[in-house]
């Protein structure tokens, strides 16, 4: 009974400084932090792509075609490694939306540690090697964050 | 309070304890022209003092299938397990570079205790070099040559190159029958901006590299740029 009793106070103190340190803090940082200084090569951050084009960019979602209907950043384009799906189609689609000219082509992926995005940047440099492309450092997970998803406003 | 604080700690070090040990976290594969499949087996042993759940894995990719051999999730203290990639690699060349994710027992959703990468080298068989070819709008329409090079020993014959835009002409010279040539493609008029898709029909024998595609594209200018030119 003791046991339970000193384990029901240890509990108590954790819950009270979980409590005082949300209070102090606020609530978890949800934004995917980003630190330029140990980004990959042809990887960027959000607050990059922000503040160097303000996001006027050719946005390329690198993930399945159900994924970039449902939540894709409005007015991207689709490139998904799926080998379901027509690669020179997406070609093609790349090419004709590089001839407007973008500043930057940035591409997404997944949550997390996704490297479709890295394979979708090395096959638009193989088509234009001179472009600005970058694979977007924490993917649709730092897009849901900043609400940029399609239905996240 | 001595022996709550020692059940305290002894859960906590259970907790953080947690983990497989993955001899191999990252494999390099040399697949071969043709491969449409590859596998890649990741062994590993719970070397902690308790058992080890897997919940998920994730490859983050609808190419790969991931499964843990005899479908044993749960691992006693000593036990050794296999977890088996599968690669669908029909739409691959190159060299690509894919990671499974796995968690285990109470890992956060956003870090999983274990990551394993599979480096894949796949050969191009045809290189295209470059892929686009491009001139600006009112450049002179001066040709453009794409090289069309042949890798590895089985020969490859271009069987024919078709244009999606009567603005460009093309050339197909052979170098050397077989393994060598040049696509020369020159606008008509390159006051007119657009697009060019060649398609290159080839006699290779494995299927996702018997069509290749090159672009020629004459580009607009820059409204910024446009507005240079006027006085």
């Amino acid at each position: 009974m003791r046991l339970i009793g000193q384990l029901a106070v240890l509990t108590g103190i954790s819950l009270t400084a979980s409590a005082l340190h949300f209070r102090i803090s606020g609530p978890p940082e949800r934004r995917v932090s980003c630190d330029p200084t140990i980004l990959k090569a042809h990887e960027i951050c959000l607050d990059q792509v922000m503040v160097r084009w303000q996001g006027k960019v050719l946005w390329v979602d690198a993930r399945t075609r159900k994924e970039w209907q449902a939540d894709g950043v409005p007015g991207s384009i689709l490139w998904s490694l799926d080998p379901t799906e027509d690669a020179f189609k997406f070609e093609e689609d790349a090419m004709n939306h590089l001839m407007d000219e973008p500043p930057a082509v940035i591409v997404y992926c997944g949550e997390g540690n996704c490297g479709l995005s890295h394979q979708v940047v090395e096959k638009i440099l193989k088509l234009d090697p001179a472009r600005n492309v970058f694979a977007l450092h924490g993917g649709v997970g730092a897009l849901r964050a900043a609400r940029m998803l399609k239905g996240s406003n | 309070m001595k022996i709550t604080l020692l059940i305290w700690s002894l859960l906590a070090a259970a907790l953080s304890a947690a983990g497989l040990d993955f001899p191999e976290s990252t494999k390099a594969i040399n697949a071969p022209a043709d491969a449409s499949e590859i596998v890649a087996d990741f062994p590993f042993t719970n070397k902690t003092g308790k058992a080890v759940e897997i919940k998920r894995y994730d490859a983050l990719c609808s190419c790969v299938a991931v499964g843990v051999a005899g479908g044993k999730l749960v691992y006693q203290p000593g036990e050794a397990g296999v977890i088996r990639a599968k690669f669908d690699m029909s739409n691959y060349s190159g060299d690509v570079e894919k990671s499974i994710a796995i968690w285990l027992d109470a890992d956060p959703e956003s870090t999983p205790s274990v990551t394993l990468l599979v480096k894949v080298h796949i050969p191009e068989v045809i290189k295209i070099e470059p892929k686009t070819v491009k001139w600006d709008v009112g450049a002179p329409p001066s040709p453009q040559t794409i090289k069309i090079i042949v890798e590895g020993e089985e020969k490859v014959n271009i069987l024919s190159v078709s244009n999606s835009n009567d603005n460009f002409t093309k050339e197909l010279r052979t170098l050397k029958e077989g393994s060598s040539y040049e696509l020369v493609i020159a606008p008509k008029d390159s006051s007119i901006s657009g697009l060019g898709v060649f398609r290159i029909d080839t006699d290779c024998k494995i299927e996702r590299h018997k069509v290749k595609q090159a672009f020629a594209s004459i580009r607009r200018a820059l409204p910024s740029e446009a507005a240079k030119t006027q006085p």
